[in-house]
């Protein structure tokens, strides 16, 4: 015989639940003293068969599949209202797509870096901030026409060395990139020719960026092009994500010590205009379509090149091709044109 | 009944045992999506773009990365989570299952953020930001769909 704690009405040995309340039922001979295998269950638990539904309904319907099974449900059937994965699969399975995860990821970037570099890429509709593309570049870099004259330049205009960086302002690459060009700018002085040219994409996503470069020019005027240039590049995400972009340029314009009024006739007027589109001209001739795209003797930097440590190593080579060659000009020290703040 | 079966009830219902499993799938999808768009932000390469997309506006704008790491590898260890989440709860973890929603309901919200910043902040869309969003939005509606299905 077997009895059910809840509602104390007995019951056949082969009933196993309580046609009233669905209480697991006890032994009636083993009474209180043998607790150690059967469930009891508080007086508002639900019954085992509700696990997983509140609904009364669903209850009845499941307690009457239930109460009349052929022997005693395992232990584990009716404590499974705790989670009933205590095996190790599911860790299993989550760890070996960790595993995999992680190494098909890297997998997937090593054998990305590692392609061949000596050629350039090909275009892929990514308009902003990416691959250098000048394709036949020797070519179009001797027939292209010379950009903004003079050019916004540091180091010697003598040298057998010209990195020509072209530059969107509002390209956050390009502002990663600054630092780099400011290590490069300092650790060759007069060794090299370092030429900035404005190249704003006009993107929607860039929609300041010809502004931006006009800004930079128009401080250029006042012999502040480096300052002005140095400052959209550190407050990018300032500048290009303000309402009032005017008036944060006037703020910097104050800031660099220039003459605000002139600056904002500058920025009005056609001279500064005009230097963006000869620089944006040459850009185009050279095959840029992307930013930054650097080039060394009109050779383009690769992607994977633009780093301190790969772009030395370019320098270097041509330097000592141009010390080969008996090519190296005489240092001359003195920057063309603006040579403010680097 | 057996082990397997008691635990295949437990996430959602009787009537829809394999939720956990096709959110694990779906998941899957996300956590590849994700980790393409790491790899591509850390070895700088162009991304494959459809002509109405303008995949390097976004993700070289300046809301591609938080803290200086790319959103992309937060979203591939939000994938995971709801991955391993979803996998627990297809062994029977309710309260991975629980924990399953609340998550894709936070990705859903900061999808929309996303979304928004693409549409009129960027003003270019990126086609694998939208299977992205594609992937939480359909991880969205299975976890509501789980709940659904058991409060009826």
């Amino acid at each position: 015989m077997r009895f059910c704690p809840k509602c104390k009405k007995n019951y056949e040995d082969d009933v196993t639940f309580c046609l009233e309340d669905g209480t697991v039922l006890k032994p009636l001979d083993s009474s209180e003293k043998s607790g150690e295998e059967t469930l009891v269950l508080p007086s508002d638990a639900i019954p085992p068969t509700q696990m997983w539904k509140d609904d009364n309904k669903t209850h009845q319907k499941k307690s009457k599949q239930k109460t009349q099974p052929d022997k005693p449900l395992p232990k584990t059937q009716i404590v499974s209202n705790k989670p009933a994965s205590n095996s190790f699969a599911p860790l299993v399975i989550i760890g070996l797509v960790l595993v995999v995860a992680i190494g098909g990821g890297w997998w997937l970037y090593k054998s990305s870096t590692n392609k061949p570099t000596g050629g350039v890429k090909p275009n892929t509709n990514t308009t902003a901030n990416r691959a250098a593309t000048p394709d036949n570049s020797a070519q179009r870099y001797a027939s292209a026409p010379p950009g903004a004259q003079p050019p916004n330049m540091l180091g010697s205009p003598t040298s057998a060395v010209t990195v020509e960086e072209f530059a969107d302002f509002q390209c956050p690459t390009c502002a990663r990139m600054h630092p780099v060009s400011k290590q490069i700018i300092s650790a060759y002085g007069s060794r090299i020719k370092f030429v900035f040219r404005n190249f704003p994409l006009a993107i929607p996503a860039h929609d300041k960026a010809y502004d931006a470069s006009v800004a930079a020019e128009a401080a250029g005027l006042q012999g502040k092009f480096w300052d002005m240039q140095n400052q959209l590049f550190i407050n990018q995400s300032s500048w290009s994500t303000s309402t009032d972009f005017r008036a944060v340029l006037e703020q910097y314009a104050q800031k660099i010590g220039l003459d605000v009024e002139k600056f904002k006739n500058d920025m009005a007027g056609m001279t500064a205009k005009s230097r963006v589109d000869a620089d944006l001209a040459r850009g185009r001739a050279v095959g840029v379509s992307s930013t930054p795209t650097f080039l060394i003797n009109g050779k383009p930097v690769l992607l994977e090149q633009m780093d301190i440590a790969s772009m030395r190593a370019l320098i270097d080579v041509e330097l000592a091709k141009a010390q080969s060659g008996n090519q190296t000009a005489p240092a001359s020290s003195t920057a063309n044109t603006n040579t403010g703040n680097k | 009944m057996s082990d397997s079966e008691v635990i295949n009830q437990e996430p959602g219902s009787t009537a829809m045992p394999k939720l956990p499993l096709l959110a694990a799938v779906v998941a899957l999808g996300g956590l590849a999506d994700a980790i393409y768009l790491t790899i591509h932000h850390y070895t700088a390469e162009p991304v494959p773009c459809g002509e109405a997309f303008d995949c390097g506006a976004v993700l070289s704008s300046a809301y591609a990365e938080f803290g200086g790491i790319p959103l992309a590898v937060f979203g591939a260890a939000a994938y995971f989570v709801a991955f391993s989440l979803s996998v627990l709860a297809a062994f029977g973890n309710r309260i991975a299952w629980k924990l399953f929603g609340f998550q894709v309901a936070l990705m859903a919200l900061f999808t929309l953020w996303l979304i928004y910043l693409q549409a009129f902040v960027i003003k270019a869309y990126c086609q694998f930001c939208l299977i992205s969003a594609a992937v939480t939005f359909t991880l969205l509606i299975i976890a509501l769909i789980s709940k659904f299905w058991r409060s009826r």
